[in-house]
C-alpha cells in the first residue's frame, strides 16, 4: 500500500518545517503540508474529511504541531480508521530520521515509537549538553 | 571501505550527519581537519552532531592519511568529511586509492567563482581539482543525496 505522510498545523509551520526538511533530505513526493487558518473562512473539519477521503487507499501518517490542538483533534476523530498513524509534536529531528525511513519499514507503528524516542533526546538544552564528556573515538 | 569523501565548509551538520550518513549506509564518519582536533568548541560541537549508532573518528590530515594507509578503516563503511579542497588534495596525495570526490558547499569569499549554488571556488581550488580530474579522481556537486551527480569538469 503507497505510504504518505501529511504535516499540519496551524498557521505555517507546516510548510516551513516541510522546506527545511527538505534542505536537509531533499525533495521527497509523499510528504505534504497543510496550513491551517490562513485563510478566511479556513473549514478545519471539511479540510480534514477532504484529505481522508483523497489518502483513504494509502497507509497515511498526519504529523500535527499541538497535541490538543484543534488540528490534532480533528485528525483525532479518525483514530479508529486502519492503517491510519497520527503523531503530535511536529519536530526536525523526528522527520529526518522518519521520512528516511518510513518508505521501506515493515511496521509503521513501530517505527514511529522508536523516532518518536530518538527524536526526544535531540531537544535538548545546549549549555548543559556542552558540557558533558562526550569519549573520544578510534578507529 | 570508503563510501564518500566529501567537501563540505560546515563538516558535520544537517545535511552531511543525517541525510548522507543515513543514505550512504555509513557506519564510520571520519572528519580529517587540522584544526577541529585542537579546537575544542570545535570538536565539542561535532561530536555532539554526531548521528546515534555512528562512531564518530576527529584527526589530523596527516593522521587520516595514516589511518588510511595502515588498514584500520578497511572494517568500516566509512564517510570521510574535509572542509576545504585544500585539504581534499593532501589526502588525495596522501592517500592515492581514494578515487572520488564529492563537493558539498564551499561558501563565497573573495575571489571565488560560483560553480553551482553551494559550492564556490577560488583559482587555486580549480587548479587543484583540475589536478585531481587529470589523476582520475571522479569530482562531483551534491548537496544532499538527492541530487542529481553534476561532474565537476563539465562545469568548470
Amino acid at each position: 500500500m503507497e505510504r504518505k505522510i501529511i504535516l499540519a498545523s496551524h498557521g505555517k509551520f507546516a510548510s516551513g518545517i516541510l522546506s527545511s526538511l527538505e534542505l536537509i533530505c531533499g525533495k521527497n513526493n509523499a510528504i505534504s503540508a497543510l496550513d491551517c487558518y490562513t485563510t478566511e473562512g479556513f473549514d478545519l473539519k471539511q479540510t480534514v474529511d477532504q484529505l481522508m477521503k483523497e489518502n483513504s487507499e494509502k497507509e497515511l501518517i498526519v504529523v500535527t504541531d499541538l497535541f490538543g490542538g484543534s488540528v490534532n483533534n480533528e485528525f483525532l476523530r479518525y483514530i479508529k480508521r486502519p492503517d491510519f498513524y497520527l503523531v503530535a509534536g511536529l519536530n526536525l529531528p523526528f522527520l529526518i530520521e522518519f521520512s528516511a525511513q518510513f518508505a521501506s519499514a515493515k511496521a509503521l507503528a513501530d517505527l514511529i515509537l522508536q523516532t518518536l524516542r530518538k527524536s526526544k533526546e535531540a531537544i535538548q538544552f545546549c549549555n548543559e549538553s556542552f558540557d558533558e564528556e562526550i569519549e573520544e573515538e578510534e578507529f | 571501505m570508503i563510501l564518500l569523501t566529501r567537501v563540505d565548509h560546515r563538516l558535520l551538520h544537517g545535511q552531511v550527519a543525517f541525510s548522507w550518513t543515513q543514505n550512504l549506509g555509513a557506519d564510520c564518519i571520519l572528519i580529517a581537519n587540522d584544526d577541529v582536533p585542537q579546537n575544542d568548541v570545535r570538536k565539542t560541537t561535532i561530536k555532539l552532531a554526531k548521528p546515534q549508532g555512528v562512531k564518530l573518528v576527529i584527526k589530523n590530515i596527516e593522521d587520516s592519511i595514516a589511518a588510511l594507509k595502515s588498514g584500520v578503516t578497511d572494517k568500516y563503511k566509512l564517510f570521510i568529511v574535509v572542509e576545504s579542497v585544500e585539504d581534499a588534495y593532501k589526502l588525495t596525495q596522501g592517500y592515492p586509492k581514494l578515487k572520488s570526490l564529492n563537493l558539498g558547499g564551499l561558501k563565497a569569499k573573495k575571489g571565488t567563482r560560483k560553480i553551482s549554488k553551494a559550492v564556490h571556488l577560488l583559482p587555486k581550488e580549480e587548479r587543484l581539482l583540475e589536478e585531481m580530474i587529470q589523476n582520475n579522481i571522479e569530482v562531483e556537486i551534491r548537496q544532499v543525496p538527492g541530487d542529481k551527480k553534476v561532474n565537476l569538469k563539465n562545469v568548470l
